[in-house]
């Protein structure tokens, strides 16, 4: 039982993001720096995303796309033969956006019910992009509120967003995740 | 032994279920006198009444409940006049805000009718004949025997059969973490075996004619959604003709042979030719555009054009239109948004009052690129809706 536990350690390896210390992305090359210590999830719900959270990732959830290419999807699909998920394309434009997190989430999250509450520019490591605000209810019959900031960037889409209960835990993480998003770069460590 | 003295209690137990009898044959439509809810007997029973009794608690609060007081008003009076006043003291009716065809029945009372019901049917008589099969299935106790059938059973394999009924509500294997709460909330679902069935459509056909509906809506519905699936699945390129990926033929088994059977016994039904469309129109119109989009945004491009097409008949309205638009831009391909472009025109000719049409063409005419009429399209929207809620981002794409 004590071998088994031990073994199983590995696959669940969470990784303390200290504060003030700069932190890549995946096997990107985008970067943040967080003021605030964060927790960061082994268990990456889609290649090119990964997931941060203060007390775990149903009451608070940043999760990082970096560069999901067109015709992928953003997360791993769920069962691709019966309800495969939305697949970004290139050529989607901003506005598209929210509405393609919103199809995904439909399948993911098995959402009912999905407001978009507002649609503006935006930035995403210092690129023009889009920032939109959202409100959801997923299968465990939560309301949580949700924020995003994207972009297109050489066909790829970068985006980040925040989610949690509507309840306390949004406005409690709201001032740390918005700093993280201030804080992204892209490009070369210099 | 243990095993033995179960399987005998059940045995006992099941002979008493199966003593509630539909019309016997397809020549008798008399409905049975009513007895009342059926109150649980033995530790067994109870205790499936307990669990369903905390799941309609739950379901109670769930915020996936629509609570519009018309709109369920309505849903109840349809089921009413089908099964009869004294029949219907017997249900609680819950609408799920869920974009699945679907509605089941529990054996406690409760009634779970999901908004993608109510999107998929035309008239008042295809309702009736949805609630009515469900309502048949509680009268004549079939989830009862379906649990009692799958507990008597010795081995894993009914055991597995009656839980993952409960995973394919959404067409599909669900990998949730929290899947209890959501049983609770959309209900659990049992096999029905297609005696069962049969039983139930015939006793729903009974309700149908008293009540003078119009029988054949039955088959109508059966049909809609089946050629639904073939469509949902010729669009994903997936082999057509099978039904077990939907979430209300998980729990009942059918195929093309029983919507003929369907459309058979409706043509021996004595019944009336009451279809009350518009009355049915009325009533959902509050919703209509909510559950429209609600199934836009499941994405299934095959299914969602089907349904329009099922809904609009000869009479496409500005919504289904723009509802038909709306999903050709979002599969996005370059041949999708020169038709999307194109049935957004068709809308605005129809209704120049169908402000978010000038939306959808501008954006499908951007990504076509066609620059300045897509620039032109969205400030005509802009113009009309100024505090729509992407208006900031639009606004920077007209400059």
């Amino acid at each position: 039982m004590a071998i088994s536990l031990t073994a199983g350690v590995p696959a669940f390896a969470n990784k303390l993001a200290s504060s003030g210390q700069a932190q890549v992305i995946g096997k990107s090359d985008v970067r943040v720096l967080p003021q605030t210590d964060w927790n960061k999830l082994s268990a990456r719900p889609g290649p090119q995303a990964e997931v941060w959270t203060f007390d775990g990732e149903l009451l608070n959830a940043v999760t990082f796309y970096t560069g999901i290419p067109s015709g992928k999807p953003l997360l791993k699909e769920k069962d691709k033969k019966n309800r495969p998920l939305p697949k970004f394309a290139k050529d989607m434009l901003l506005p598209d956006l929210p509405g393609f997190l919103d199809r995904t989430y439909r399948v993911t999250k098995d959402v009912s019910t999905f407001d978009i509450e507002s649609v503006a520019p935006g930035l995403f490591a210092g690129r023009k992009g889009v920032t939109f605000k959202y409100a959801y209810v997923g299968s465990d019959d939560v309301r949580r509120k949700g924020e995003a900031s994207a972009a297109v960037i050489d066909g790829k889409l970068y985006m980040v967003t925040y989610e949690a209960p509507l309840i306390f835990f949004y406005d409690n993480s709201l001032a740390p995740y918005r700093q993280l998003v201030g804080s992204l770069t892209m490009g070369k460590a210099k | 032994m243990k095993a033995v003295w179960i399987s005998s209690a059940l045995a006992v137990a099941l002979s008493a279920t199966s003593a509630i009898a539909a019309p016997q044959n397809d020549t008798d439509w008399t409905i049975p006198t009513y007895a009342g809810p059926y109150q649980p007997q033995g530790t067994d029973e109870r205790g499936l009444w307990t669990l369903d009794d905390e799941d309609e608690r739950i379901l109670r609060d769930s915020r996936l409940v629509i609570r519009d007081e018309k709109l369920n008003a309505y849903v109840r009076r349809v089921l009413c006049q089908t099964v009869g006043e004294s029949r219907c003291r017997s249900v609680r009716v819950y609408i799920l805000r869920v974009p699945v065809f679907n509605a089941s029945m529990s054996p406690n009372g409760t009634m779970r009718v999901f908004s993608g019901l109510l999107l998929r049917v035309r008239n008042e008589a295809e309702l009736a004949s949805v609630l009515g099969h469900e309502f048949a299935h509680f009268e004549l106790r079939h989830t009862l025997a379906g649990y009692k059938r799958a507990r008597s059973g010795s081995d894993l394999l009914a055991w597995s059969a009656l839980l993952g009924a409960t995973a394919a509500r959404f067409g599909t294997t669900n990998g949730q973490s929290y899947q209890d709460l959501e049983i609770s909330v959309l209900g659990t679902l049992y096999h029905f075996k297609r005696d069962d069935e049969r039983a139930s459509d015939r006793l729903g056909f009974s309700y149908m004619a008293a009540a003078g509906y119009r029988s054949s809506a039955a088959a109508d519905v059966w049909r809609g959604v089946m050629n639904e699936a073939d469509r949902s699945a010729e669009a994903r390129g997936r082999p057509i003709k099978r039904y077990d990926g939907l979430a209300y033929f998980a729990s009942h088994p059918t195929n093309l042979e029983r919507a003929d059977t369907l459309s058979l016994m409706a043509n021996r039904v004595p019944g009336g030719e009451v279809d009350n469309s518009e009355a049915y129109h009325e009533a959902l119109a509050p919703w209509f555009g909510k559950f429209l989009a609600d199934q836009l945004a499941e994405g299934d491009f095959g299914a969602t054009d089907y349904l329009l097409d099922r809904l609009a008949g000869n009479n496409w309205t500005p919504d289904l239109l723009f509802a038909k638009a709306e999903n050709f831009r979002n599969r996005g391909n370059p041949r999708d948004l020169v038709t999307a472009v194109d049935l957004y025109r068709q809308v605005l000719a129809k209704d120049a009052g169908k402000i978010e049409a000038y939306r959808g063409l501008g954006l499908s005419l951007l990504r076509a690129g066609e620059v300045s009429a897509g620039k032109e399209s969205l400030s005509q929207y802009l113009k009309n809706k100024p505090d729509a809620s992407d208006a900031a981002i639009l606004g920077t794409m007209i400059n």
